[in-house]
């Protein structure tokens, strides 16, 4: 299973930060993929729209784009800020592991 | 029977009168003529349609007088469409009663719960949260600027509360608007500091609730990069007042102090220089283009709406500096005008928003005087061709 992380958007555009970046998955400690699925499978990862509503007139939210591809299958979700709470568990790991 | 019409008589110096004559209805072949001791009788407002037409057919002569009657009317229904124009200038009756600031600060303690919980109100002693007292100071220094330089009650200009969360999410590094309230996450500390250090970056955000009230800039290519710019000149300016700065001595820099201690770089933004605010290896280079020749196309942020507003940026700088003392009281107050202009639309580009800025200096500070001259000199410095100001069709 892959993971791509792509952070954008925020008060300034940050060339560095925006590329995304890569997990893979199976590379990981035992317990942070078991984490992972688990988090995937709360939140019918498979299912969700493929992008969160945001209000009109807000400005410099920042847009996760988190794409999972596992097996035959390829989901890609963007979700703005404010985070809705089912979601933040699986943003903030992502977050962690990407930042290490 | 000839139907009655209002009527506006344009006089020698630009003057204005309002009468009501009778003239031709629409749909009639016959030139309408107005009945004024005008020394041209063509010189009042015709429906909008009929000038249009004698702009079209007339004779040389008639179709100047049309096309200039046209620029006149547009001016003036833009006039009537929004009365709120005239009460730009604080009068005596409303600086006597003074609108209030009505600040309220939460926090949402590391959560992404919003607002959260209610940590200072106005005019509580500051809190034990050196957040929470910068964000509290920094909405007043915003609403101090607005009312003082422009007579504008808060964001929507009937004293609309502030309020702002502090502490949000888990070393969030951001910022934003949410269309409701101010949003400040406290950084990782390893590239950004908390976000409410920078009073530009604190006036940048209730900037956007004021582009929303009057502009409605969609947040999207070049309308959402003049919003982005929009924020970034009276964030600036915001802290310009606070520090009593002229536009020579003032830094131009948006989020100084936010780039944590070891990131290369100053700021966020550079208004004076864009491009040149950080160039680090983990956040990359400031992306941010100087001029249309090198305006960047793309699909991320938006559309570029942080990377393109550079452009528009610079050229604020350019006005601002060029016309010299502070800042907010001309070019800030043109660009001010503008954001209130009826012509400004939604979808408005950086072409019509030039033409704007240079249609308000000349209506503000004269046609052809220092401050015209300026604008119009400052957009062509960034690549931008002002044009004629477009009429207004209500």
């Amino acid at each position: 299973m892959q993971i791509t992380f792509k952070t954008t958007g925020g008060i300034a555009f940050f060339p560095g930060l925006a590329a995304g970046k890569t997990i893979d998955v199976s590379g990981l400690p035992r317990e942070r993929q078991d984490e992972i699925r688990r988090l995937l499978e709360s939140t019918q990862f498979f299912d969700l729209p493929e992008r969160t509503a945001v209000k009109r007139g807000a400005a410099d939210y920042q847009t996760y784009t988190v794409t999972v591809s596992d097996g035959g299958r390829q989901k890609t979700v963007a979700i703005s800020d404010p985070i809705p709470p089912d979601l933040a568990p699986l943003l903030e790991l992502l977050r962690e592991i990407t930042r290490a | 029977m000839p139907a009655l019409y209002p009527l506006l008589v344009g006089g020698e110096r630009g003057s204005v009168c309002a009468l009501q004559s009778d003239i031709t209805p629409p749909g009639s072949k016959e030139l309408t003529m107005c009945h004024t001791s005008q020394r041209h009788s063509i010189f009042c407002i015709l429906p909008p349609h009929i000038l249009r037409s004698i702009a079209q057919r007339g004779t040389v002569e008639q179709r100047e007088m049309a096309t200039n009657t046209m620029a006149v009317d547009a001016t003036m229904r833009a006039f009537r469409a929004t009365a709120r124009m005239f009460a730009t200038a604080p009068s005596v009756d409303t600086m006597a009663n003074p609108g209030e600031r009505r600040r309220t600060i939460y926090t949402a303690n590391h959560t992404q719960q919003l607002p959260g919980q209610r940590v200072r109100g106005e005019g509580d002693p500051p809190a034990g949260d050196v957040s929470v007292n910068e964000a509290y100071d920094g909405l007043g220094d915003t609403w101090d600027f607005f009312w003082s330089a422009y007579g504008r009650n808060s964001i929507d200009d009937e004293g609309l509360p502030l309020d702002a969360t502090v502490h949000f999410g888990r070393g969030y590094n951001n910022a934003f608007w949410n269309s409701q309230q101010m949003v400040f996450g406290d950084g990782d500390g390893q590239l950004f500091n908390r976000f409410t250090i920078a009073l530009d970056v604190i006036g940048h955000e209730l900037a956007h609730g004021v582009t929303e009230d009057e502009a409605q800039l969609a947040y999207l290519f070049q309308p959402g990069a003049l919003n982005e710019s929009v924020s970034d000149v009276f964030g600036s300016l915001v802290k310009q007042h606070r520090r009593n700065q002229t536009a020579n001595d003032a830094d131009w820099l948006i989020g100084e102090g936010l780039l944590a201690p070891g990131v290369q770089g100053v700021a966020l933004r550079s208004m004076k220089a864009p491009g040149t605010a950080y160039d680090d290896p983990v956040l990359g280079k400031d992306p941010q283009p100087a001029h249309l020749d090198d305006f960047v196309r793309t699909y991320e942020d938006n559309g570029g709406v942080h990377i393109n507003s550079g452009i528009p940026n610079h050229a604020f700088y350019l006005a601002a500096t060029r016309i010299g003392g502070y800042a907010w009281e001309k070019a800030g107050r043109i660009w001010y005008e503008t954001l209130r202009d009826p012509r400004l639309r939604a979808n408005s580009g950086f072409k019509r928003f030039a033409t704007l800025t240079a249609a308000n200096a000349a209506r503000l500070f004269g046609t052809g005087g220092v401050e015209h001259t300026i604008v119009v000199s400052a957009w062509k410095d960034v690549g931008v061709a002002v044009s004629g100001a477009p009429a207004i069709t209500i």
